[in-house]
């Protein structure tokens, strides 16, 4: 068919064809910005990568088999002698690099960045091209000097000439500061966000390497003298242990170890951009759904004039590719903008990309136009395809109708497909290979689907969510790796959604009946008004601030002020945005018509079955992690919840006409419902997933600390987590030798270790005093010998011992990343995975193998008769020369982790807000094609006497509806999910599963509201309808 | 078997004027109609396309505003309304019949019948209600959805909606339009019953004289002017003059 036509009906309706872009340019935008912004940050540490290694030939450092480069054993000093007395070798120049190397500024501040590193360097003197360029000031060049770059320089408090204290590994110590610098160029200083201090070599050998060694050694050839055949040279003179190489392939290692972090950031970031283009692709379907199901007569006529079936779909079709286009030229152009931005913000807060353009690979234009033409006319065959059965005879009825073609039935073919699916999906689960399990879950999911259709149509319904469900069992039963047993969660996830979309069209009459009444007025009412409120409070603030900032620019004016009044200029709008929805819900709420008196015992019912419902929940909960307190809850919530029931019987059961015509207006559609609904759902799904596995985290983290920790006090960086983080030992002893103080005990981890030699497996340890740790914590030992307590003791999990048929008094061998065979010997078993993680030795073998490393971790035990006060004073008196650490009483360590699986959940959600937003605008496109349809009836009812203000309420009642049921079910989900994340990821990190019940009800009242929003537009527009117009609308 | 009509006004148009556009493309919808509708009448207002009928029933009605002139229905002047008001208006004094399209399928029988008193947040007279019911012969089909129902049952479950508030007036713009004769006879005799039995006022707009023989006075509008008026009219005088307006 022409294209004449297809252009006619997209342009026809121009708001509509920007609603129905909307959703997928949103995903386009975000994948382009992830792409855009990584693509930028991978230049920028390609060029940081050259700059590191780029002012030399050869590098010589030690050889280690496994592990970190960080953990690496220090080079000896004389080394240095021997390579330069090699032939062709113009200079030696020993390097020293020392993570957590933090000076304090006049003002007491601890200069901490926030994720770049803090290091300390050796200045070099010995290469003809150094990296470190004198901008004020000199180098330093005795053991009291020390010199910064001028960024960290220009952050704090410094001056030059003065003395400023530096925390180091080793004790802390004063420094004359004689010059700043600038690194890798003389004029702009190029160190993405880092901060550097500077001493001489000698100094800094002493200081940042305890006299151990220098961390490498770079080569520079003498003029003409051929690399290659010099590093020849420098190999052939290397002791065992060591290793050269190029300058060439340093950098490409290092920009390698720069691209692995970034790369994961990416798979991160990219996991979002997913979640939101399957969000924006139930959106499309559904548009295009209503669109096909609108025009049915009208294509029926084509139909009827000689258009083929294959012409139809080919037109609806025609205007999907035009959707798409547009879609994905403003998604990319918007996605680079958002690029732009991400870098821009990046920049502001301490870490500074330099020096690249903004990058646009081709790649990214590839991915953005995949991403948003895939999406489009993939959601769009469904329905183009469906159009291709409309009969002509459509034409003449009003009352045609999109069938679904069901194939028919073989059961031969419709078996085999089905379990051909299932061989493919066990043939990827036993190989435990992620990739494996990540390509062929998918297929196995789909070729379910197509077979079970063939098998029987009832059954096909069911038959992929069934799928999903038994993949979120299969990965709870199956002894998969962890990573594997994640896929396998996100396939299972992804099938359940698809499957739940399927099967909710039948759901959704009888849930959308059952909410669609009382219970979501009174939800309405009682979450409006907490938020009008809350909108009138900061309405009212942010009004009178922004009367005193506009006063204050008077007197005073400025860029920034100026910013910040028509900042509060905005706050005022968002404000009145919160207060008008508040308001609206509680309007809404008495669609019901009752009076007062009514809505007050239903307020009462609904508050002692909602009480029910959560004392319920969290009796099931309790259930599942037999939490013999919690279970006696059960009863007593289902008994609230029968005598709500009961209670109900004395609330009118009628309802006003709007109230019911809303209602019945979700359940005449159930596809079109249901399928808005299910964006949404996926939205909060995933929100409630990652808060389920957020508050376990924490009741796993509050069980240890009441269960298994006994010290009192806890001494901690920020940096959490963060393999590089330590302090110094100092502190430890200090902090020993106080009254005040019973006993101090040091942590160290590493995710790397050391390797069993037995089968070179490389492992995760511990390291703490053994002996003085009983005191502080307790791992839940099956077997402890303390008389075993010794240098080269290793307590270890039951899980390991059991893999590795160890006993207690077995002896081991394992290596270190400096080649040193140790043999430990087994002194405890233990079950509690959560405290050391599999494996601990003593502090004592650690320091012999990792000799410059600092204390990672403290815990303090209060000595006999001692109170909280006086202890607190005294350790503190202690800590205030380490400003970058923390103390903290058990309470406020509790509070301490709580915080930072917030702030990690608020991250996560913030990142779904763009899904839901995308969901919430379905619902929106929804309900105005919707009132669109309807405007004969909306007509209608207007001329017989509703009012524009009841025609509000009905509408925004029927978006409530939506967003609660699309709610309800992600809910559930998504608890379903984080209970089975929770039980799949190892018990070292999560081991108590805690359904915040709350939290997630909290999570339904905001789909209330978001529902309200959602239909606000639509709402408008139904209440502003022209009667008479409307009534005579075809 | 017939009262005469009372001469108390139901509603009355006074110089009714309505002009759509302006200029060159001005079109005088109505034209300075003066009209009362007695209550206990039934009438009917007949008329060449465009010759303004409908218009006049909507600006009657509330549904649309007059350019210039007045409505008044009961002792509300329209004018003075505010939209707001124009709908309870329309919701507790007027009644609607439409020629297609009178249910919100949505809704069943009785709850389209009873739905102005729903919306206004009163409690319908079951008595009256169940009567109305009963007259038109919906008994055992009150529950059913509009789908369900004929064309005739769905335009005798709007007739029943128009008279559940008893309203001051119901219009019916052309309300067998859509329907076979012997249907649309049961209508218009229904109608009839409830001008004669309940004393209830109707306007109906038709073009067909054998409908507008149900009336007991016609109003013939041509170019927006009232130009004749019949009382007690039978099929052949409305078709004669009707021949005899061209």
């Amino acid at each position: 068919m022409g294209f004449r036509l297809i252009w006619r009906n997209v342009t026809a309706k121009p708001f509509r064809f920007l609603l129905t872009c909307s959703a997928v340019t949103l995903g386009v935008m975000f994948t382009v910005g992830v792409f855009v912004f990584t693509d930028s940050l991978r230049a920028t540490f390609g060029d940081l990568a050259d700059d590191i290694q780029g002012n030399f030939d050869i590098q010589v450092r030690s050889e280690i088999p496994f592990g970190e480069r960080i953990d690496a054993p220090q080079v000896p000093v004389e080394l240095s002698d021997t390579l330069a007395a090699v032939e062709g070798v113009e200079a030696v120049q020993p390097r020293i690099i020392s993570f957590n190397t933090i000076a304090i500024d006049g003002e007491g501040e601890a200069q901490v960045t926030l994720g770049p590193p803090n290091l300390g360097v050796n200045w070099e003197s010995d290469t003809p091209s150094p990296r470190l360029f004198v901008r004020e000031g000199r180098e330093p060049r005795s053991s009291t000097e020390m010199a910064m770059d001028v960024d960290a320089f220009a952050d704090g408090t410094f001056e030059i000439g003065g003395t400023y204290t530096v925390l180091t590994n080793d004790s802390p110590r004063s420094f004359e500061l004689v010059g700043t610098f600038s690194f890798a160029d003389p004029e702009t200083n190029a160190l993405v966000g880092a901060k550097l201090i500077a001493f001489d070599t000698e100094s800094a050998l002493e200081i940042l390497n305890r006299n151990e060694g220098y961390d490498d050694l770079t080569v520079v050839a003498a003029e003409g003298q051929d690399v290659a055949t010099l590093l020849a040279r420098v190999q052939a003179a290397l002791p065992d242990g060591f290793e050269a190489l190029t300058s060439e392939a340093a950098a490409d290692e290092q920009a390698q170890d720069f691209d692995d972090f970034i790369s994961r950031f990416q798979t991160f970031l990219l996991v979002f951009a997913f979640i939101i283009l399957l969000v924006s692709a139930f959106v499309i379907y559904n548009v295009f759904s209503i669109l096909v199901g609108q025009r049915i007569r009208e294509l029926g006529l084509l139909r009827a004039i000689g258009a083929t079936g294959r012409q139809v779909t080919t037109a609806l079709l025609g205007e999907a590719a035009i959707v798409a286009m547009f879609s994905t030229v403003v998604g990319i152009a918007t996605g680079i903008g958002l690029g732009w931005t991400l870098r821009w913000l990046l920049s502001r807060f301490e870490f500074a990309p330099q020096g690249n353009d903004l990058l646009l690979e081709p790649a990214t234009f590839i991915w953005g136009a995949i991403v948003g033409v895939g999406v489009t006319m993939v959601s769009a065959i469904v329905p183009s395809f469906r159009a291709r059965d409309i009969s002509p005879m459509a034409a003449l009825r009003s009352d045609a109708r999109l069938v679904h073609r069901q194939p028919a039935v073989n059961t031969v073919l419709g078996g085999s497909i089905v379990i051909v699916s299932w061989l493919i999906l066990l043939f990827a689960l036993i190989s435990d290979n992620w990739q494996l399990v990540l390509l062929l879950g998918p297929i196995a999911a789909f070729g379910n689907t197509i077979g079970s259709r063939r098998l029987n149509p009832g059954v096909a319904r069911y038959s992929t969510a069934a799928f999903g469900i038994a993949l979120l069992l299969l990965s709870l039963i199956l002894d998969l790796g962890t990573g594997t047993v994640l896929i396998l969660l996100g396939v299972a996830a992804g099938t359940t959604f698809l499957g739940v979309a399927s099967i909710s069209p039948m759901w959704a009459p009888g849930i959308v009946g059952a909410l669609g009444r009382w219970p979501l007025a009174i939800l309405l009412l009682l979450v409006g008004v907490p938020l009008t409120l809350l909108g009138a409070a900061a309405t009212i603030g942010c009004a009178v601030l922004f009367v005193i900032r506009f006063v204050a620019l008077f007197t005073d004016p400025g860029f920034a002020a100026g910013v910040e009044v028509v900042g509060f200029g905005f706050a005022i709008t968002f404000a009145l945005g919160l207060l008008a929805l508040g308001l609206r819900c509680i309007d809404t709420s008495f669609i019901l018509g009752w009076r007062i008196s009514r809505v007050i015992a239903a307020v009462f019912v609904f508050l002692v079955g909602a009480v029910g419902v959560v004392l319920a929940l969290t009796g099931l909960a309790g259930l599942l992690t037999l939490e013999t307190a919690e279970i006696a809850l059960l009863p007593v919530g289902v008994v609230l919840f029968g005598a709500a029931t009961c209670l109900r019987r004395f609330l009118p059961t009628s309802m006003r006409a709007n109230a019911r015509m809303a209602r019945e207006n979700s359940r005449r559609n159930p596809d079109r419902t249901a399928s808005a609904a299910t964006a949404l759902m996926i939205g909060l799904a995933l929100v409630s997933t990652a808060t389920v596995v957020a508050s376990s985290f924490k009741a796993t983290f509050a069980d240890i600390l009441s269960d298994s920790v006994t010290s009192d006090w806890f001494i901690s960086g920020n940096a959490q987590g963060d393999p590089t983080f330590n302090f110094s030992t100092d502190l430890a002893r200090d902090l020993d030798m106080l009254d005040e103080t019973d006993t101090v005990v040091r942590y160290r981890f590493s995710f790397e270790a050391y390797r069993t030699v037995v089968n070179q497996e490389v492992q995760d340890s511990s390291a703490t005093d053994l002996a003085n740790s009983l005191e502080h914590l307790n791992p839940d030992f099956v077997e402890l010998d303390e008389s075993l307590i010794g240098r080269d003791t290793i307590w270890i999990h039951e899980g390991f011992a059991a893999d590795n048929l160890l006993e207690i008094g077995d002896s081991f061998e394992i290596e270190f990343p400096d080649q040193v065979v140790e043999t430990v010997t087994v002194g405890g078993i233990f079950t509690d995975a959560s405290i050391y993680g599999n494996r601990v030795i003593s502090l004592e073998l650690w320091q012999d193998r990792y000799p410059t490393g600092g204390d990672q971790f403290l815990s303090v035990t209060t000595a006999n008769g001692i109170d909280d006060d006086r202890a607190r004073a005294a350790i503190l008196a202690i800590t205030d020369s380490y400003p970058q650490l923390n103390v903290d009483s058990r309470e406020e360590f509790q509070e301490r982790q709580e915080n930072s699986i917030d702030q990690a959940l608020v991250v996560i959600n913030v990142l779904l807000l763009v899904a839901i937003v995308i969901a919430l605008l379905g619902i929106a496109i929804t309900l105005a094609l919707s009132v669109f349809e309807r405007t004969r009836e909306l007509g209608l009812v207007r001329a017989v006497g509703m009012t524009s203000r009841q025609m509000t309420r009905m509408v925004l009642f029927e978006g409530a509806i939506i967003a609660v049921f699309g709610g309800f079910l992600g809910l559930i989900l998504g608890t379903l999910f984080g209970a089975a994340a929770v039980q799949v990821i190892p018990d070292a990190f999560i081991s108590t599963l805690d359904i915040p019940v709350t939290d997630l009800m909290q999570y339904l009242a905001i789909a209330a509201i978001a529902g309200i929003g959602a239909a606000m537009v639509p709402a408008r527009r139904a209440a502003r309808l022209n009667v008479l117009d409307a009534i005579s609308h075809e | 078997m017939t009262d005469a009509p009372s001469t108390t006004p139901a509603a009355r148009a006074v110089g009714a004027t309505k002009i759509y556009g302006s200029g060159d493309t001005e079109v005088r919808a109505l034209d300075g109609v003066d009209v009362t509708f007695n209550k206990g009448d039934f009438t009917a207002i007949m008329g060449p396309s465009g010759s303004g009928k409908s218009t006049l029933m909507h600006c009657m009605a509330g549904l649309d505003d007059l350019t210039d002139g007045e409505v008044v229905i009961g002792e509300t002047a329209l004018s003075t309304l505010s939209e707001k008001d124009l709908t309870l208006l329309r919701r507790d004094n007027v009644g609607f019949v439409f020629q297609a399209f009178n249910l919100v399928p949505t809704l069943s029988a009785i709850e389209n019948i009873t739905l102005p008193m729903d919306l206004a947040g009163t409690t319908p007279d079951q008595g009256w209600v169940d009567q109305v019911i009963e007259t038109v012969g919906l008994a055992n089909r009150t529950t059913h959805r509009p789908n369900e129902l004929s064309g005739g049952q769905q335009q005798r479950v709007a007739v029943s909606r128009a008279l559940a508030t008893r309203p001051e007036i119901i219009f019916a713009d052309e309300p067998t339009g859509n329907l076979d004769s012997t249907t649309g006879n049961e209508i218009l005799s229904f109608m009839r019953s409830a001008v004669d039995e309940f004393g209830q006022t109707i306007v109906m707009v038709t073009h067909d004289p054998a409908a507008a023989s149900y009336a007991n006075r016609v109003i013939f509008l041509v170019d927006g002017k009232i130009v004749d008026e019949l009382r007690e009219p039978t099929p052949d005088a409305v078709l004669d003059m009707m021949k005899s307006l061209g």
